[in-house]
């Protein structure tokens, strides 16, 4: 390598690494803190309402995640294969709920699906302080994530190979399912991961239209309240060393099937 | 409307027309588009689309294979109005330039991925036959990023062969290979063509390709077709000069290989003997000379490995900077001004042709069969 890039890189890595600190800092400190002082971590692990509101968290937002997948996985197609009048606009669309503080989220969505709402008021599913109200906030906020991923990897897929599969007798439905899916199956699924993660970390939407039944990241923001520091601390690292341990997991299983 | 069918029902009885290609256009921009296209094609025959790049030659194929309509014009394929069918409903086998294999399957998987949408009574056997007839069973299991450009498209060509299809198009089948490869591929292809009695309509833009594979070849520039007929025709009788300079080969020469030493082979022309640098060891053979590899000199070339023809000059045609001089031996040269007033080129003017050993195209007739 020559001389002059070595410094370059090495004076970009040091810039680079201020940011990584920053983020390592910030969790590690607080899982070392947990994990030295482990009476409240004990604590939290014994607490069936953390233990509720942790499952609550996980599986309300795996059912946003399906939700986004059944609903989504076309939408991405027709937005990597065609082009149509509006396409642009349908686009902000699909980003939208990344830039719309999620507050604002919460509260339009609780004017859709509140008790007086759009939906709301017609809807046999209670949404206010429920658990759909909790998924459609979770969905709101994490359907972007996988589109795009799922958008990218259907990009990638060339479209010859549908052509081909047609050629050789597969209907459309057909191709799509033998050629398209299965190779766009990594982004997919590496979409659904980040939609997953995405919905377990929402806090701002959730608590507008479901303060009740707690999700973790309300559970934390009650006793911080309440009790304070010393009663949310063990409970935000329980939550962060169980979404570390699926995620690292689930990464680990979607990188395996790269090969 | 009537018109067209009872032609093509009458050719149908003949047995002898597969593609009937009628008023075709399709715009899609500037580079891409067709313009009335009219094309027949027999059954059995190999037919080559020859053109430059963005010609339209892929289009037409895509056309054929139904990946894309036309805007105006039809299409018929085996005697059934397929304009508007689905490429599923045409049985038409599809190889690209690149093979598009799956790259998810096995090379096993790629070829029965037609035989199991048509349940076919045995899959595993007949793409057993495939690989077998491609020679590339050896691959089954393997994936296809695994493979080289050659393999891939002998696995192209089994995954499209296994649905028996009615016509089998290739696009620039053998462009991504290098050239010891395009060779050996290029008599596979024939082979299995002539083997199987299926029709084939293959894109490039090699005049080699074209010569040495077409029974027929239609010629396209700019979204037409411009000429179209029997091969050596087509390269001795270009109907244009844009087409005359496209094809480029205007010296195709009849011969036979008499002897072979060490790569160099001599070959009788009829009267004349040249030294020709190729493998081939025996049988008859053409001899393609571009026309600015022709020298014209006074008197006889000694130099080793290059072959100098006695010969007279017939006509001259002047075309720009260069003139074009016919001689008795059917030899075309191109040769400048400057060396005609030099040698006092006229007609009647008795001279040598001189071209090397190494700059002939050689195509041997009989591993290609019927030609």
């Amino acid at each position: 390598m020559a001389i002059k890039l070595k410094g370059f890189y090495i004076w970009m890595g040091l810039a680079g690494s201020l940011l990584l600190f920053f983020s390592f800092v910030t969790i590690f400190n607080l899982i070392f803190d947990q994990i030295l002082r482990p009476k409240g971590l004990l604590g939290a692990l014994t607490d069936p309402s953390v233990l509720a509101s942790i499952w609550l968290t996980i599986y309300a937002s795996l059912l946003a995640t399906l939700i986004a997948v059944v609903s989504g996985t076309p939408l991405a197609y027709i937005l990597a294969r065609k082009n149509f009048p509006g396409k642009q606009m349908v686009e902000s669309l699909v980003d939208l709920p990344i830039i719309v503080p999620h507050t604002v989220a919460g509260i339009a969505l609780l004017m859709v699906f509140g008790s007086h709402g759009l939906i709301g008021q017609f809807s046999p599913l209670r949404f206010v302080d429920a658990l759909p109200g909790i998924v459609v906030a979770m969905l709101f906020v994490s359907s972007p994530f996988f589109i795009n991923s799922a958008r990218e990897g259907f990009q990638s897929v060339d479209p010859r190979l549908e052509w081909v599969a047609r050629s050789l007798g597969a209907t459309p439905w057909c191709a799509f399912r033998k050629v398209s899916l299965p190779l766009a199956s990594r982004h997919i699924l590496i979409g659904a991961i980040m939609s997953w993660a995405r919905g377990i970390s929402e806090f701002g939407a959730v608590i507008v239209i479901a303060y009740y039944p707690m999700i973790a990241p309300t559970l934390i923001w009650d006793r911080f309240l309440t009790t304070g520091l010393k009663a949310s601390a063990p409970i935000s690292v329980l939550l962060i060393l169980i979404c570390m341990t699926i995620f690292v997991s689930l990464r680990l299983l979607s990188g395996g099937e790269r090969s | 409307m009537h018109d067209h069918i009872r032609i093509f029902e009458a050719s149908i009885r003949g047995r002898t027309l597969l593609i009937f290609i009628q008023n075709v256009s399709r715009d899609w921009g500037k580079e891409f588009s067709l313009v009335d296209v009219n094309l027949e094609i027999k059954e059995g025959e190999y037919f080559v689309l020859l053109g430059p790049t963005a010609a339209g030659k892929t289009l037409l194929l895509e056309l054929i294979a139904g990946f894309y309509t036309p805007d105006k014009g039809d299409i018929w394929i085996d005697g059934k109005e397929a304009t508007n069918l689905p490429p599923e409903d045409r049985k038409v086998g599809f190889v690209y330039q690149d093979y598009a294999l799956f790259p998810h399957l096995t090379v096993k998987e790629n070829v029965e991925f037609g035989l199991n949408l048509k349940d076919h009574p045995d899959v595993r056997g007949r793409a057993e036959e495939l690989l077998d007839m491609l020679e590339v069973s050896y691959l089954a299991e393997r994936r296809p990023k695994t493979l080289s450009g050659g393999e891939q498209q002998r696995v192209a060509i089994a995954r499209a062969l296994a649905i028996e299809p009615r016509v089998l198009l290739l696009d620039e089948p053998l462009s991504a290979l290098d050239l010891r490869t395009q060779e050996k591929t290029r008599r596979e292809l024939k082979r299995v063509q002539r083997e199987l009695g299926i029709t084939a309509i293959h894109v490039t833009h090699s005049q080699p390709e074209a010569l040495s594979l077409g029974d027929r070849i239609g010629v396209m520039m700019e979204g037409r077709l411009v000429q179209v007929g029997p091969t050596r025709d087509v390269f001795m009788r270009p109907s244009n000069r844009r087409i005359a300079d496209f094809l480029g080969v205007e010296n195709i020469l009849s011969g036979r290989v008499t002897s072979n030493q060490k790569g160099i082979a001599t070959i009788d022309l009829g009267g004349d003997e040249v030294q020709v640098v190729t493998e081939i060891e025996r049988g008859d053979v053409e001899v393609l000379i571009r026309p600015e590899d022709v020298i014209l000199s006074k008197d006889f070339v000694t130099t080793s490995a290059r072959n100098s023809l006695a010969c007279e000059v017939v006509e001259i045609s002047q075309e720009g900077v260069l003139n074009r001089v016919f001689l008795d031996n059917d030899i075309v040269a191109l040769v400048t001004q400057r060396s005609l007033d030099e040698l006092k080129i006229r007609p009647k003017s008795k001279l040598f042709a001189t071209f090397k050993a190494s700059t002939p195209h050689i195509i041997h007739l009989d591993e290609l069969g019927t030609k």
